[in-house]
Formats: C-alpha cells, structure tokens, sequence
C-alpha cells in the first residue's frame, strides 16, 4: 500500500471550516501571500500610514531587483542546484553599466551590451564548472563569484566611477505611468516569461524533472547538461540585467551594492515554497518572496531597528517559514 | 513444533477513509516459514508494518507469545522481538560490514570506546551460528547487492529477534545467491526462529514456504499449508485466475524480416563485449544470465544510456546513433529501466508530467506545451494500459509498484518506439500487473515493434520468450531457439559452460 497516514485518520469526516484549513495549509502559495498580507496589516498597526498607496508603490519598486535577480536564483534552485555568483555579478553590472553610461542616454545601448555579454561570459564559466568539470554548484558559483569580485576590483580600482543616463534613471524612477514605476512593470513582463517558461515549456518541465531525479530525466530523453547550462547562463545574464537597473535606482554604482543579494534572493525563493532540493516550487511564491523580503527590511527600519537587528530578524523569519513548510511536507 | 507465536486479530487499518485492512487475521507458528501472498495493495506492507511498528492498526488486537502486545513504534516491536529486513536496504555504504552490524549495540570497553576485538569475535560467533559468511572489514558499498542483503540480515540476527519479516528479500538476487538465502532461512527455522516471507516468485514460494496465507483487497482469504495446494491453486487465491493465463499464447506470426539489429557492440569496460544479434518482425527475444554479465549494460547502451566504444545499431536495415538518450528515443527505441524508482519515475511529481516527459515534443502548439492535449493524451494512456490512478495531478509515488511501473511503459510508449527494451519489467510487481505486462508486450510484437526484455525470473524468460540471448562475462555465450529453450539449457550458457561462441547472425 502506497497510502500516506495522515494526522487524523480515526475522524474521516471533518467540518467545512476544518476541510478548508487543511486544503489553505496543503496550500505553500495561499501560507506565503497571507503571511505577506500579514506583514502589511502589521506594519500598518505599528506604523499608521505604511499602506498608503505611495509607500506601497517604493515597496514594489525597491522589491523589483530582488524579483528579477530571484528568477536566475529560482531556476538553479529548482534543477537542485544553486547560484552564489549572482551578488557579484550585480555589483559588477551596476560598475561596467554606470562607466559606459556616463549619464548619457546615447550610451545605454553600449552599456545594456556589455553587461550582457559579461552575464554570458560568467554563466558560461558556471556552466562549464556545474556540468563538463561536474563541480557542486554551491563551490563552483561562489568560486566563480569571487573571481569576478576580484575582476571588478581591478576594473574600478576599488573606486567606480560614472552615473545612470537619464532614461534608466526615469524607468527605475518613482513613477512612470501614473503611479507604477517602469522597473515594476518590467518585472511583471519578466515574471509573466518566467511563469509561462516553467509552466509552459518542454525547458520548464525539463527543470523540474531534473530537480526531482537527475537520472530518471537522463533516461526519460532529457539532455540534462543543456539544460543545467541554459538555466546557469540564464541566472547570470538576469542578475546582470537586475545590476544594470540598479544604476537607474542608486544613479550612480557602490562596490557593495550587490553583495546582500545572495541571501534576499535564495530567501525570496525559499520563503516563496521552492524547495532547495529542487524540482518542487514556482515562481509565483517567489515574487511574494521578494515582497516579503523587502518588507520586512523597510518596516524594521522605519521602526529604527538598528542593521544587526534588522539582520537577525530576517534570518529567523526566514528559518521560521522553513520550518512551517517542513511540517507541512511531513504531513502530506 | 506448531506452538503459535504470532495471531493478529481483526486487525482495521484506514488511511484517509481508505480501507487498507478490513478485519483481517494472521497466525504464524513457532519455527515455520510463513509466505505472506497477494498482489500489490492487498495490503501485505501495511499489515507488516502495522507488527514492526511502523503503522498503528485502528482496530484489531495482535497477541505475541500468547500475551497480548501493543506495538506502537518500532523501537517497542524490536523489544518483543521482531525484526523486518527491508526491501530497501538501510546499510550506510560508507562504514565497514561490522560497523554496521554493530551500530547502536557496539560492545564498548573499559573506557567505554568501542571494543573492536569483542565486535571481531562476536561477529565472528553470529557467521558461524547462521552460516552467513562476510568479511566483516569491507566497506558496505564496495560489496555486491547481495552481499549487503546478507550483510542486512545477520544485522538483524545478531539483535536476536524470534519473529523475522523478509519482504522480498530475493528481488535483488541471482539464482545462486537465492539459494543460499534459502539455507540461511532453514538454518533459523532450525534455530526455532520464525520466518514471514513475501516474495513474488512463485517458485520460491514453493520452495521455501510451510504455510501461506493469501490477502486480496484488504482482506483475508486464507491460510493454507504450501504441500496441499500447487501453483494454480495458490493464483487462483491471489487474482481468481489460474497459471496458464499468464502468459499469452504465442501465436504471433513470425517473418523473416529483420527489424532491428546491432554488431558488434563494444564498451569501454567490456562490460558489453562485441555482442551481436537481431531481431525478426513479430518477434521477442530475451535476454537472460545471471546478474551483472552486462545485460542491463547492453539494453542501456543501445537506449544511448551507456556510452560505446564501436558497434553499430541498425533499426529496418537502417544504421542509426544512439549517442544519448534524447537521440535513441528520436531514432525509435525507447526503455523501460530496471529501477524504475531511481531511473523511471520522477517520484515526487505529477503522474501526468512522468507521463508526457519523454513525448513533450509532440503536443506543442508553438513554443508552448498544448495543455488540453497533454490531458486528453494523458487520460488515454491511462484507459490504454489500465492504470489505477486517483488523479493525474497526483504524485507518482501515491500509486502501486504495478501501476508505476505502467506508468513508466506509458511514457516510453507515448514515443512511438519502433524497438522497446524491457529491463526487468516485472520485478516487485503482482502477478495480475505481470500479467497485463506480457500482453501488452505480446502484442506490441504482433505489431511489428522489436521486443527485448531482460528478466533474471526464468519462468518468465521461458514463458515469453521466443529465442533466449544469453550473456556471460559481457558476450553472448548462446542463442537458444525456441524449441532450445529451457531453464538448463539456459543456465548452462549463463555460467559459461559452453566455450563456443555463437554469434546471433548465424542462428538463420
């Protein structure tokens, strides 16, 4: 018998109320856009105001980077891999961005190019690491992640120079149509391929399939390198992308104005109900994720939490939920 | 020595408002090997599980020993003195054989470390007891499958237990390791330990049973003692079918016309050594041997699975690549593997997604995978090959080893192979899923697809086979023809007895 027990088997019946609570809980996608609506009526009680459609708007805008870098992250999650890398492929993308730019709009084309053909080269070289030399992702990308740290140590010097041309400036603005920013709206038309790509396409059941059993995927036909090799140059051609924009937020580029994008996107995805043995989760959670994510970091400093505070209460949410989501698993 | 040891009594158990046990009873005797008999979801597992712990009955009363027992977790059986070897094996590959042995009741010294001359000789004592011998320093995982089964039992052994559950424990097994299984249980029984054994090999039913009771659907049928009843007795208590049923008659019409071939096939390791051999419309040729000659080996190479050094695959006079697997199910062959829980299922995911991975490309309109498609194509794979499902959305691990392993058939099949290869297709699997499997290969010869399995159950390789290609050492020691075919015959080739070498073009 292939039958999982479940808690309560002596009470077959239950009520409606019971039923719904059982299937709500069965339900990570429902837990996470409920914990998010939970965090925002919490903020709202402690900080009057919070929910005001402006503030609402920044959340979005400041969550849109954490989004777009957490769906190279959400795809390596999901084949059971991982991306270290992604941090500094940012900071790297903000540098080599602004330098080109230099506050000129004629200049973007340039600068979006050679971001992109550095994510390529990097997702390549995590490629080559993950499948032809077989390294652990987890090594491989934070390996690969430190040597382009030390790359852009050399190409600014340790001081980066030039700013974001006007354009990009306007499109991560405050607003763009109305009240919506446009990096809000790319990352919705990013978030739409992401879900039709997972959903829709033989790529997305590929990724899944390889996530739960490497070997059956080999043997159901499935070319398992090309896809681990897509879904690493994916993650860091996104994660360039994500730096790029970030020039139109900040203006002009930091050195460490990557570096806390590992953990917000890993914890964007986890938080989100992808599971970091792969092959279980979806985008969707993840975009809560990365709302959650944010949120969190804006009410504890409106709130005057100092950074470690801040810091600590991120890591104990984030374990919180793993835990939540544990049980649930447990529980089938 | 008939003093009863075990009774479980009116024993319920449901899962989610199923009924997997329905007032059933069951009685071993002292010193007896009782077969537990049924195909899958009979509910053999769940009643085990409920008398090693594993599950609470909801109703029912067990007595061991004449008292009444409560078993509530495994820890409580193990106290009473019974143990269950598990089909999957719970040995740590990375110690030794005795570290394993002796995990958690390590003799300890003085100083309380382990005392490791006190483990030697112990261990020593238990082989001789049982006559199961190990060398007690190798590491787990450098052993043989069945090494580490016996491994796994003498850990059970040495815990003393009076009450030993095997659930099929043989499925892993050659012949010749089988066999010496058997004299292991003997040698207990003569110990006055008490065997219940599940095994779905009807001959070794035979061979090593005192006593059967037989479950269907949850419920009890009856026990019986192995000397009154045979065979068909035993299957008709199982599925209300007799033996000659489980084959189909082979009256399919074979031509001459070669529809799949290979030359000369070689590996890197020779585990595949310049075999060669073909097969004609209409056709199902076995291959058999005993375990590890390169039988799955082959069957993987030719699915693009296992990479080759030289040799060429030819399907209807047409040579092809099989460089990967992606290529060799684009070219028309497609695989049912021998683990179908490590290299057929995607466990965890949808029905419906192990189902169509393989033939996404078929049902895509554009770039996007045409859901209503998936659906309709999934539901009639499922009517197709009868497989009991709840959902299609449901997880493939919420189905029966029968119904995963269609499962798995369904996806190959939804490739449109012009060459299929079964590699142990019916292992664990009841007797009613063996049978539907043999029709459905039956007939797939009829219509003109190549049909290859590899089996390690003799009655099956003679019940389905039409020539037998036998393997030793990487080679094809011998084809045997139809009328050649028979279990000696068999395994003289299989251990190698004949120095001759037939090579399969010649057999015309």
């Amino acid at each position: 018998m292939n039958v999982k027990p479940t808690v309560n088997t002596n009470k077959i019946k239950s009520t409606p109320i019971q039923s719904f609570f059982k299937r709500f809980t069965s339900n990570q996608l429902a837990i996470v856009y409920v914990i998010l609506l939970a965090l925002l009526l919490i903020a709202q009680a402690a900080s009057p105001g919070y929910l005001q459609l402006n503030h609402l708007a920044g959340i979005l805008r400041l969550a849109s980077f954490v989004g777009i870098a957490a769906i190279g992250q959400n795809l390596a999650i999901l084949t059971g891999g991982i991306d270290l890398s992604i941090a500094n492929v940012i900071t790297f993308a903000n540098v080599i961005g602004a330098k080109i730019m230099m506050g000129k709009d004629e200049n973007i084309p340039l600068a979006l190019v050679a971001v992109l053909v550095m994510g390529i080269l990097v997702g390549l070289v995590n490629g080559v690491g993950v499948r032809i030399l077989k390294i652990p992702p987890f090594i491989m990308t934070l390996g690969v992640g430190t040597v382009v740290q030390g790359i852009f140590l050399i190409y600014t010097k340790g001081a980066p120079k030039g700013n974001a041309a006007p354009m990009l400036k306007s499109i991560c603005g405050r607003s763009m149509f109305g009240m919506v920013s446009g990096i809000v709206i790319i990352w919705l038309l990013m978030a739409l391929i992401m879900w039709l790509l997972l959903k829709k396409t033989i790529f997305g059941r590929n990724i899944y399939s390889i996530g739960t059993n490497e070997e059956a995927s080999r043997f159901s036909g499935i070319d398992t390198g090309k896809t681990t090799f897509i879904v690493y140059i994916l993650s860091a051609v996104i994660s360039a992308l994500a730096g790029f924009f970030l020039v139109g937020y900040t203006g002009t580029s930091f050195l460490n104005v990557g570096s806390s994008y590992n953990t917000k996107t890993i914890a964007a995805v986890i938080i989100g109900g992808t599971a970091i043995t792969g092959g279980r989760g979806n985008y969707l959670g993840t975009i809560a994720g990365a709302i959650i994510m944010t949120v969190l970091e804006d009410f504890l400093t409106i709130l005057n939490f100092p950074e470690a505070g801040r810091q600590i209460s991120q890591g104990l949410i984030i374990l919180l939920l793993v835990l939540i989501y544990n049980r649930e698993k447990q529980r089938g | 020595m008939s003093e009863q040891i075990l009774k479980m009594v009116n024993i319920t158990k449901r899962f989610a408002g199923i009924v997997a046990l329905d007032q059933v009873h069951f009685s071993c005797n002292r010193g007896e090997v009782h077969v537990l008999a049924g195909e899958n979801g009979a509910g053999k597992s769940t009643i085990l599980k409920i008398l090693s712990g594993i599950y609470k009955a909801d109703e029912g009363e067990i007595y061991f020993n004449d008292k009444k027992a409560t078993i509530k977790n495994p820890e409580q059986a193990q106290k009473l003195g019974i143990a269950m070897v598990f089909q999957e094996l719970t040995l740590i590959g990375e110690l030794t054989v005795s570290e394993n042995i002796y995990l958690s009741i390590e003799p300890k010294n003085k100083l309380g470390l382990i005392d490791q001359k006190a483990v030697n000789k112990q261990i020593q004592t238990a082989m001789d007891k049982y006559g199961i011998y190990l060398e007690p320093d190798e590491i787990v995982n450098n052993l043989p499958i069945a090494k580490q089964q016996l491994a796994e039992i003498l850990k059970i052994l040495v815990r003393d237990p009076d009450l030993i559950i095997l659930d099929e424990p043989t499925s892993a097994l050659a012949r010749k390791e089988v066999d010496q299984l058997f004299q292991i249980i003997r040698n207990l029984t003569a110990n006055g330990k008490t065997i219940i054994f599940i095994s779905h090999r009807l001959e070794e039913v035979f061979a090593i049973g005192d006593r059967v009771t037989v479950f269907k659907d949850g419920r009890f049928v009856d026990t019986c003692n192995i000397c009154d009843i045979n065979e068909d007795d035993l299957i008709r208590m199982m599925v209300g079918r007799s033996l000659q049923n489980i084959f189909p008659h082979k009256n399919r019409k074979i031509d001459n016309e070669i529809i799949f071939e290979v030359r000369l096939l070689l590996d890197h390791d020779k585990k595949v050594n310049d075999v060669s051999f073909n097969v004609h419309r209409g056709e199902i040729l076995c291959v058999a041997g005993l375990q590890g000659h390169g039988q799955s080996e082959l069957l993987n190479a030719i699915s693009g699975l296992h990479p080759l050094k030289s040799g060429e695959v030819i399907i209807s006079g047409k040579k092809i690549s099989v460089k990967n697997s992606g290529q060799a199910i684009e070219n028309g062959i497609a695989l049912v593997p021998a683990d179908r829980k490590s290299q057929g299922l995607m466990l965890e995911l949808a029905i419906q997604h192990n189902l169509s991975i393989s033939s996404l490309g078929k049902r895509l309109k554009g770039l996007f995978i045409d859901s209503k498609a998936e659906s309709i194509f999934c539901s009639s794979i499922v009517e197709q090959l009868a497989i009991k499902i709840g959902k299609v959305t449901n997880p493939a691990n919420s189905l029966s080893g029968g119904n995963q392993q269609k499962v798995v058939l369904g996806k190959e099949l939804a490739t449109n192979p012009k060459v299929i290869l079964f590699d142990e297709p019916t292992r664990g699997i009841d007797v009613e899923a063996k049978r539907e499997f043999y029709n459905i290969m039956d007939s797939l010869a009829s219509q003109g697809v190549a049909v290859i399995m590899n089996s390690s159950d003799l009655m099956e390789v003679i019940g389905m086979a039409d020539r037998v290609a036998v393997m030793y050492e990487g080679r094809i020691s011998g084809i045997l023809q139809k009328e050649e075919i028979s279990e000696e015959a068999i395994m003289r080739y299989a251990m190698g007895i004949t120095e001759k070498y037939f090579e399969a073009g010649e057999t015309a």
